[in-house]
């Protein structure tokens, strides 16, 4: 992250807060990269990095990186199995980051499409929610 | 009153060998007088009995004193059938839950791993990588390869992430 911030001003969608993130899942040991594009929602509740889709764990495969099982919970208090693997966060909306980005805990399980940043990627930047503008802004 | 036991013609002749060899063996010593060192120089040198290997060289497997591999937690009935359904693949989302978290608790305890540390833990109990945060254990494991598979798990907590208080 350089030194200069840059400030992202963001107006709601349907009264949450999405974000535009890219990124890749890197393996760093033949450096191939799967490509990660999504407009996250923001959920202060999740404490992992992106919360993605089940699929996604073949993406990982498919360039050498095995996601790895675990537990997590869900906001009904339920626990489920899913899989986890580092990815890299390059862009968050219109601020790049340096190479090869930040790393988050990538978290894959559900096949319901609606990817989410937690507070494993937020903890990179500052957030300020306007809740009767309906706007946020984030400071990378 | 005492008893004193009659001691027998051939016992008597015995016990009369038996002192006269003790004080043979007595006059056998007394034959070699000890000899009084004045010199240094003059007292005998032994050759090393390991010359030319490397003295008190211990292996590895003397140290395991008879462990083969090294000792794993011990599994309950029911954790072991549920290992045997998923090497079947019949094991539910639900199960798989349950013995996720029975594996790494007894795991935790027999290994006294402190609550926060995150750990990679195979299906049989063994411990493969430790770290003190989810991102540094994964970076760690990303490119390792395993001879069964392996689960992450933040010690003390109920799971390794998502929505918790």
């Amino acid at each position: 992250m350089t030194d200069s911030k840059t400030v992202i001003n963001k107006k709601y969608k349907n009264k949450k807060a999405y974000i535009k993130v890219k990124g890749a899942i890197l393996n760093p040991e033949t450096m191939r990269q799967f490509p990660l594009d999504f407009e996250c929602r923001i959920d202060t509740g999740f404490d992992g990095g992106i919360l993605v889709q089940n699929p996604y764990k073949l993406d990982a495969k498919s360039i050498g990186v095995e996601p790895r099982i675990t537990n997590i919970t869900l906001a009904d208090g339920s626990k489920i199995p899913a899989y986890v693997c580092v990815a890299h966060i390059q862009v968050i909306d219109t601020c790049s980051l340096p190479l090869p980005g930040k790393p988050v805990v990538l978290v894959m399980c559900g096949s319901r499409k609606g990817e989410l940043l937690g507070m494993d990627a937020l903890k990179y930047c500052t957030v300020l929610f306007d809740g009767p503008g309906q706007a946020f802004t984030m400071n990378v | 009153m005492a008893i004193i036991p009659e001691i027998f013609e051939d016992n008597r002749q015995e016990l009369s060998a038996e002192k006269q060899e003790s004080e043979t063996s007595f006059s056998l010593s007394l034959e070699n007088p000890i000899k009084l060192v004045s010199d240094v120089n003059e007292i005998p040198r032994t050759k090393p009995a390991l010359e030319g290997r490397v003295p008190f060289q211990i292996e590895e497997e003397k140290l395991r004193f008879g462990f083969n591999s090294q000792p794993k937690p011990w599994f309950s009935p029911a954790l072991l059938q549920k290992l045997d359904k998923i090497k079947k693949g019949l094991l539910k989302s639900k199960e798989l839950v349950d013995l996720i978290e029975g594996i790494a608790k007894i795991c935790a305890d027999f290994y006294q791993v402190d609550s926060g540390q995150v750990i990679a833990v195979k299906f049989d109990g063994h411990i493969v990588e430790s770290a003190d945060t989810e991102i540094d254990l994964l970076l760690k494991i990303q490119g390792k390869k395993f001879d069964m598979p392996i689960f992450v798990w933040q010690v003390g907590s109920e799971s390794f992430s998502g929505w918790r208080t």
